[in-house]
């Protein structure tokens, strides 16, 4: 490992704070969130919810912050060197690689999917939609992306463009590093974040019924969508995992991001209630925020059953189909400037992620090859922008969602699995809660000793399981994909397997260098 | 679509408990600490 020099460290506390919030609050919080809830049970959905943030969302941040600063004692930013120190075993390196492939393939698509929001918010400004319908949005989101052509879009060139202005964002921020790079930008990100947050919640709150011939469209039937309790939903365990799910997701926990980012603190600094601080920021904008915005909207312009439909139809239909539509339309005034925020806000929301997503490569090439940071982040820089070009030119053949859901999805709750057993039971749960208390500004209850040992581990093996029946070995065998995607897919996977191999060989060979170093 | 009373309690009830968590977490982190 690289011995020269000391580490970077965090400026600030709030700044590390923003920092971890923002990696936390992405483009889910506004889009998933207020689906899943309206989907699962509306207000009792919160039950479950609330219960797994407590049982399942905390005790795994402070995990995570625990095994990140614990790693950064020994130089090491990235979870291969992380378990490596936590488990003294040839494999827990390898075991750690899962931080890494994660992180980075992520970061890939992700990153691609941000540069959309990005565009859309320039879009809106310039007022290039105006007055659309289902179908001519959606054509225009299509064209915009490669997919299809349109009037305004006759090539993917524009969105090319503004992937690449993106990730040369995320790579000049990454370059800057953690105090000048990282925590700068959620200095400025995350209160503009939540002051445009708070700005459209306010402005669709007050919308009403836009349509007088249709009343019963209205925001406070937005809120009754997805507040308005199903107790009978209670009863239903898909519910409950739907709930830890959700929880999971919002956190981004299980990814190595939280990891490298406490790896920056000093051996005595708090994570308590750092962590603490960053789950209930994301959880303010989620279920505040979160919860107060894009649905609510849709009811009042689109009425009861076409917001369900849409609910069901995805996400990313609701945020770049059904909102373009809303700010486009003559009944919302001034919707190119409020446009303008929700599409920034979104960006914010994603760079503030994506940053943290490119941060565990550039800690291991850093501490483990001795890198300076210049080269680890053009190193990081040519890998993700040679594999992104896949997901950018077979986005339609489902390239994307292919790594979305064994990276994006199923990995991280291996992850998490991985990281709880080796950090409560093989690195040992009195360890372990000594090294998270140590520091902290607050202490933790000590009920939560139990939950971290027991339940959490419990919980995660629950949700792998249920959805490796569930949903893995339909994805795994190809079920319900269009005969023409399936070499894509398979090229998905290649694309996959090629990352994961190349970051075994290189934790190998750093390890095979560092240990000749040492003998040396 | 009516916004339900219990709607109402439910939607009252989580925010509340998520302003008053984030805004204690964030009063502590503001609040000069004493360490021994």
């Amino acid at each position: 490992m690289a011995q020269n020099g000391e580490r970077e460290q965090w400026g600030t506390k709030i700044g590390l704070i923003l920092a971890v919030a923002g990696n936390a609050v992405g483009l889910g919080n506004f889009l998933r969130f207020p689906v899943q809830a309206a989907q699962n049970g509306g207000g009792a959905f919160m039950i479950p919810y609330f219960i797994f943030f407590l049982l399942l969302g905390i005790p795994l941040m402070w995990i995570e912050w625990g095994i990140g600063r614990y790693g950064g004692k020994y130089r090491h930013g990235s979870t291969p060197g992380m378990f490596d120190v936590l488990w003294k075993n040839k494999l827990a390196k390898y075991f750690g690689a899962l931080g890494l492939f994660i992180s980075i393939t992520i970061l890939i698509y992700y990153t691609y999917i941000e540069s959309w929001t990005l565009g859309f918010s320039i879009f809106s400004l310039m007022g290039l939609y105006s007055n659309e319908t289902k179908d001519t949005m959606t054509s225009f989101l299509s064209s915009y992306q490669g997919i299809s052509t349109s009037e305004t879009f006759s090539s993917i060139l524009p969105a090319y463009g503004f992937m690449l202005i993106t990730f040369a964002l995320n790579f000049a921020i990454l370059y800057k590093g953690i105090s000048k790079g990282i925590e700068k930008l959620a200095k400025i990100a995350m209160p503009l974040l939540f002051l445009f947050g708070i700005i459209l919640a306010i402005r669709i709150f007050t919308i009403g019924a836009p349509d007088p011939a249709h009343p019963e469209n209205s925001v406070i039937g937005g809120f009754a969508f997805i507040w308005n309790p199903d107790f009978s939903a209670l009863g239903n365990p898909n519910i409950w995992l739907a709930a830890a799910g959700q929880i999971f997701f919002t956190l981004s926990v299980g990814m190595g991001t939280i990891h490298a980012y406490a790896s920056y603190l000093k051996p005595k600094d708090d994570i308590v209630l750092s962590g603490l601080a960053t789950s209930s920021t994301n959880e303010f904008v989620e279920v505040v925020l979160g919860g107060s915005i894009a649905i609510p909207v849709a009811v009042a312009f689109f009425g009861l059953d076409a917001t369900k439909e849409i609910a069901a139809s995805g996400s990313f239909n609701l945020g770049f189909v059904s909102m373009p539509i809303i700010f486009g339309s003559n009944a919302f005034p001034l919707g190119e400037v409020f446009g303008f925020m929700w599409f920034l806000l979104l960006f914010f929301a994603g760079i503030t992620s994506s940053v943290a997503m490119g941060q565990p490569v550039v800690a291991f090439l850093e501490d483990e090859f001795g890198m300076d940071r210049k080269k680890a982040v053009f190193t990081l820089a040519i890998a993700v922008l040679a594999a992104v070009q896949f997901v950018v030119f077979f986005l339609k053949f489902g390239f994307l969602d292919e790594m979305d859901y064994w990276a994006g999805t199923f990995g991280l709750v291996v992850f998490a699995l991985i990281e709880t057993v080796l950090f409560m039971w093989v690195f040992g749960a009195d360890k372990a809660w000594k090294e998270m208390n140590d520091g902290g500004d607050i202490k933790i209850p000590f009920f939560f000793y139990y939950v971290m040992k027991y339940f959490t581990p419990v919980v995660l093996a629950t949700l792998m399981i249920w959805w490796f029946i569930q949903s893995a070995i339909p994805t795994l065998l190809l079920h319900n994909v269009p005969q023409e995607n399936i070499p894509y897919i398979w090229g998905s996977r290649v694309l996959m397997v090629v990352i994961a191999v190349v970051l075994v060989l290189m934790i190998k060979k750093a390890w095979a260098n560092n240990h000749n170093n040492e003998v040396k | 679509m009516e916004f339900t009373l219990l709607g109402k309690i439910f939607m009252g009830i989580a925010w509340t408990i998520i302003i008053v968590l984030t805004g204690y977490s964030f009063y502590k982190v503001f609040k000069p600490q004493k360490k021994d």
